[in-house]
């Protein structure tokens, strides 16, 4: 998904996903293709609201860095 | 290495272990079969890789049920918490450093004032009861003044907390006013 950019360890990340079960963002669910015998993760919709606060900060902040960058150019 | 990764698993705390343990096992085996099709030293680097992972994740885990919150400032400090509602900036550990520095010099510069004057103080007798009884009401006054200090400290710590300072690293830049931006960046 990040193309190489981001290597997780899996103990980190089940502390990730510890930590987002205990915040409620994230929920367990029983996948109807069982067949990879793991278990599957979802977003919760109070994960999805936390989600989506934080894509809006970021695009916010990446516009106001890219205008930043284009008053430098010009 | 399955084996290493399951006696590294048992080092986590048995809740998370009863939790987790089996679902990360099968993630490893799998990670596993995935580092052996690369290289001797791809081998080395990724096993080495998830050996630190679970050894930290263990430590965080243990570190967590003991403070009853996630660890992160201890490893990512970038902050130091206090209480959850309020915590220190990092530089205060800079500046408890300097002070720490600074009392060792200032007793090495007070051994070389005694070292080079020999005789100028008189030697003491022995103590006397009545200076004995000096010495209580000094002790009580800087009794006092620890106390006094450590209430403003409080006071300024209270002040702080109340003020909502330590909030400002969760505003949202986009509920920010279009007349404030150009002065954040």
């Amino acid at each position: 998904m990040s193309g190489g950019s981001v290597r997780l360890s899996t103990g980190t990340l089940y502390g990730a996903l510890h930590r987002l079960l205990e915040e409620g963002w994230i929920e367990r669910f029983r996948e109807d293709d069982s067949s990879r015998g793991k278990q599957a993760y979802r977003l919760t919709s109070l994960g999805r609201r936390s989600l989506r606060q934080e894509v809006a900060r970021l695009t916010q902040l990446t516009r106001l860095a890219s205008l930043r960058i284009a008053r430098k150019e010009t | 290495m399955l084996p290493l990764y399951n006696f590294l698993l048992g080092l986590y705390p048995a809740a998370y272990r009863g939790e987790y343990g089996e679902e990360m096992l099968a993630v490893l085996s799998e990670v596993q079969t995935e580092i052996q099709k690369r290289g001797p030293l791809g081998q080395i680097v990724s096993s080495g890789w998830e050996v630190a992972g679970l050894l930290f994740g263990a430590l965080r885990e243990h570190l967590r049920v003991i403070t009853g919150s996630a660890p992160r400032a201890i490893f990512f400090p970038r902050r130091f918490t206090m209480r959850s509602e309020f915590r220190f900036p990092k530089a205060v550990v800079t500046l408890m450093a300097v002070i720490l520095l600074a009392i060792f010099l200032a007793i090495d510069k007070a051994k070389a004032v005694q070292a080079s004057i020999p005789y100028a103080n008189p030697q003491v007798g022995p103590i006397h009861p009545t200076q004995q009884l000096m010495l209580l009401p000094a002790l009580l006054l800087v009794l006092a003044g620890a106390c006094v200090t450590a209430a403003l400290g409080w006071g300024i710590l209270f002040a702080l907390h109340r003020s909502g300072v330590h909030r400002f690293t969760d505003v949202d830049a986009s509920s920010r006013p279009r007349s404030s931006r150009n002065l954040l960046i």
